[in-house]
């Protein structure tokens, strides 16, 4: 709450502080910690801070029966911590801090449940986010041309021709940690963690990240031409991961997919230029998401660990407020209007409109809009409209205790009520907006449109196999076929590789014939020119011989 | 595929686990319960018709043809139960095995010195009990 305050007051003075705390002094170097506290850092954390404590709050009672729960709690705080890092870092190397513990403390996360399927799917997220590390340490190492890390500083006073090197590493780097579509397998796979870490990891601190990354870094980024190649990528994702989440049965795999197509939406934003519009529809994503996932993270408990949608159905006699809540969120995913984020989509989607972009952004941009209204009543209509199937009866438990409750019910006021209110502080400037009425009226054509669709459609679709070959749904639902990034994919190439040189280099012919034979060959031959060297009679003697039958031979 | 067969499943039972297989694929595919129900009756319908098949090359080559049809229509995300394996909540607690507390190295164990004086304690007695019900162990003592 004073995070928020004091973001207010900055926003209102429009200022930032910049503090520089030394560690130590030493030949003439410093080592600074430095802190950029200004009204994006103090927002975000403000949100981070709200929706974590909720989540902890959650938690307690969620992971009660567990049996490693303080690990788990304590987990989760260093989690926090190293977003809280990460945000208030104007420098490369804290912010390194904080991405690489990011990292780190997800990998822990999803292995928490410690079974073959979470290590193998933690193990992906770690060697992904590696990736990302790995171009910031590029980009560091770059920077070092500059002669300074903090690259607020280099913004300003450098010419931008120069920095085309570290804006492309760090593109890269928030690509692998927003998941983007190279690295796009790593997020659903990190469901296998417990349903609050993925609510604090997909709302508010590890996906967004990358986005933040690349608001901080805006002022490079603007200007190059790889960002339309950004927008191609962003476009795709959004694409891919809307006809995943059609295809997709798994509950939480579904609102993985959807933060996918979310994370790509707030990308095309950036590459469209409009940073305070990315920036306020990540906050308000952040708030839905974390109650989709907490509401989701209720079903599934009272649903016995059964994620399958197919097995649930008719929740909304059983669990009234915690469906009541899924369906929200699900409504201001869409962009209902006076939901929180209908303020922020809605305004993006007229902007959008009135861009002048070619045919091919246009139609997949509306395309995956549809797509993201079609898998959202998808989920409404399998959870809480579907007629009973038997399994719900045999496993409900009915839990639904007050403390889950008041920790949902805080930030759903929040994200019921204060959309509008959010945007009357951040958007102080109006921009006009004109359009024609049908333009006006699309986003609504497109939601009914989708509705008439899906119930058109769901037989078909789901149902009837022999409609569509086998192969487009396999492709469909298993991500365009980019899990080839599991865990079988570093042990088929990469250690069986590694397996191959050590056979072969290591302990193979090549070491015999190449590295321990070279020595012993040389060996040989120092002693054998030793043996010259050693001034020995029978050596010129020999040598005499040699001479005399040289002469001897050619001497006709 | 050369693998070593374990064990001779008869054919009865093997018509039965493809029923049953079957059955779910089409819980797999088809969601809305009376739609499900028809076509799980219809399927019902195939098997009964050749239940009484006596020519068994004949009945072999029906369940070859089943098990095809069966691999050509599976599901892409076949649903699996919670806690049973490939589940999401398979082995998700566990717990690590007594033994493990003997391997802690000595810095460890002296952080907990009564329990490990205990455990010594205990550990005897187990084999004193062991030795009381089984006999002593054999143990192969080296002649070379």
């Amino acid at each position: 709450m004073i995070f928020f305050i004091l973001g207010l007051l900055l926003i209102y003075f429009d200022k930032f502080y910049f503090i520089e705390y030394m560690f130590f002094f030493f030949n003439s170097c410093m080592v600074l910690y430095v802190i950029l506290l200004d009204w994006m850092s103090l927002m975000f954390i403000s949100f981070v801070f709200l929706i974590s404590s909720m989540i902890l709050l959650y938690s307690m009672e969620y992971m009660n029966y567990d049996y490693n729960k303080s690990r788990f709690l304590l987990l989760m705080n260093f989690f926090i911590m190293f977003m809280v890092f990460l945000i208030i870092s104007p420098n490369l190397i804290s912010i390194l801090l904080g991405w690489d513990g990011l990292g780190m403390v997800s990998f822990c996360l999803v292995i928490f449940y410690q079974n073959k399927k979470s290590y193998s799917s933690g193990l992906v997220t770690v060697i992904l986010n590696r990736l990302g590390d790995l171009f910031i340490i590029m980009s560091m190492i770059w920077m070092l041309n500059f002669g300074s890390w903090n690259f607020i500083l280099i913004n300003y006073y450098m010419n931008l021709n120069y920095l085309f090197f570290i804006s492309l590493m760090i593109m890269i780097a928030s690509l692998t940690k927003s998941a983007q579509i190279p690295f796009s397998s790593w997020l659903p796979l990190a469901m296998a963690a417990p349903t609050p870490v993925s609510s604090l990891v997909h709302s508010s601190t590890l996906v967004t990240a990358g986005i933040y990354l690349m608001i901080r870094f805006n002022e490079i980024f603007l200007t190059f031409s790889f960002l339309n190649y950004l927008m191609v990528i962003s476009c795709l994702t959004m694409l891919m991961s809307g006809l995943n989440a059609i295809f997709e049965f798994d509950l939480k795999k579904i609102i993985a997919f959807s933060t996918l197509s979310q994370m790509s939406f707030m990308f095309m934003i950036l590459c469209l230029g409009k940073i305070d519009m990315c920036f306020f529809y990540l906050l308000m994503h952040a708030l839905f998401k974390s109650m989709m996932f907490l509401s989701s993270g209720i079903l599934i408990l009272n649903m016995n660990n059964n994620q399958d949608i197919r097995k649930m159905g008719g929740l909304i006699d059983y669990l009234p407020f915690c469906g009541l809540i899924f369906m929200f969120t699900l409504m201001s995913l869409c962009g209902f209007p006076f939901f929180c984020s209908f303020y922020s989509k809605d305004l993006i989607f007229e902007y959008f409109l009135m861009m002048n972009l070619n045919f091919f952004f246009f139609f997949f941009f509306l395309f995956s809009f549809l797509l993201t209204f079609f898998y959202s009543i998808r989920v409404i209509y399998y959870l809480l409209m579907m007629n009973f199937s038997m399994f719900n009866y045999l496993m409900i438990i009915k839990f639904e205790s007050k403390i889950l409750i008041i920790s949902m019910m805080f930030i759903s006021f929040i994200m019921l009520f204060f959309g509008s209110f959010f945007m009357w502080l951040m958007f102080y400037k109006f921009d006009l907006i004109l359009l024609e009425f049908k333009f006006k009226i699309l986003s609504v054509l497109i939601l009914f449109f989708s509705i008439w669709f899906f119930f058109e459609l769901n037989n078909f679709l789901f149902s009837m196999s022999y409609m569509i070959s086998l192969f487009n749904i396999f492709f469909f639902g298993l991500m365009w076929n980019l899990l080839f990034f599991k865990v079988n994919f570093f042990l088929n190439n990469f250690l069986s590789f590694g397996f191959f040189t050590l056979k072969v280099f290591e302990i193979g012919w090549i070491e015999y014939n190449f590295n321990s034979g070279l020595i012993f060959f040389l060996k040989k031959m120092i002693g054998f020119s030793q043996n010259i060297f050693l001034n020995s009679y029978k050596v010129y003697i020999l040598l005499f011989f040699l001479w005399f039958l040289i002469i001897l031979l050619f001497n006709y | 595929m050369s693998y070593i067969p374990y064990e001779i499943i008869t054919h009865k039972r093997q018509v039965c686990s493809l029923y049953k297989k079957a059955c779910r694929t089409v819980e797999d595919w088809y969601h809305y319960r009376p739609l499900m129900r028809i076509n799980i009756v219809r399927l019902r319908k195939r098997f009964d018709d050749n239940k009484n098949i006596i020519d068994v090359p004949a009945a072999q080559e029906l369940l070859k043809k089943g098990q095809h049809e069966l691999w050509s229509n599976q599901h892409y995300y076949p649903h699996q139960f919670p806690s049973s394996p490939g589940g999401t909540a398979f082995d998700r607690d566990c717990f690590p095995p007594d033994w493990v507390l003997d391997s802690w190295h000595p810095l460890e164990k002296a952080q907990y010195p009564k329990y490990f004086a205990k455990r010594e304690e205990r550990k005897k007695e187990y084999i004193a009990l062991w030795e009381k019900r089984w006999g002593k162990p054999f143990i192969p003592h080296d002649e070379h």
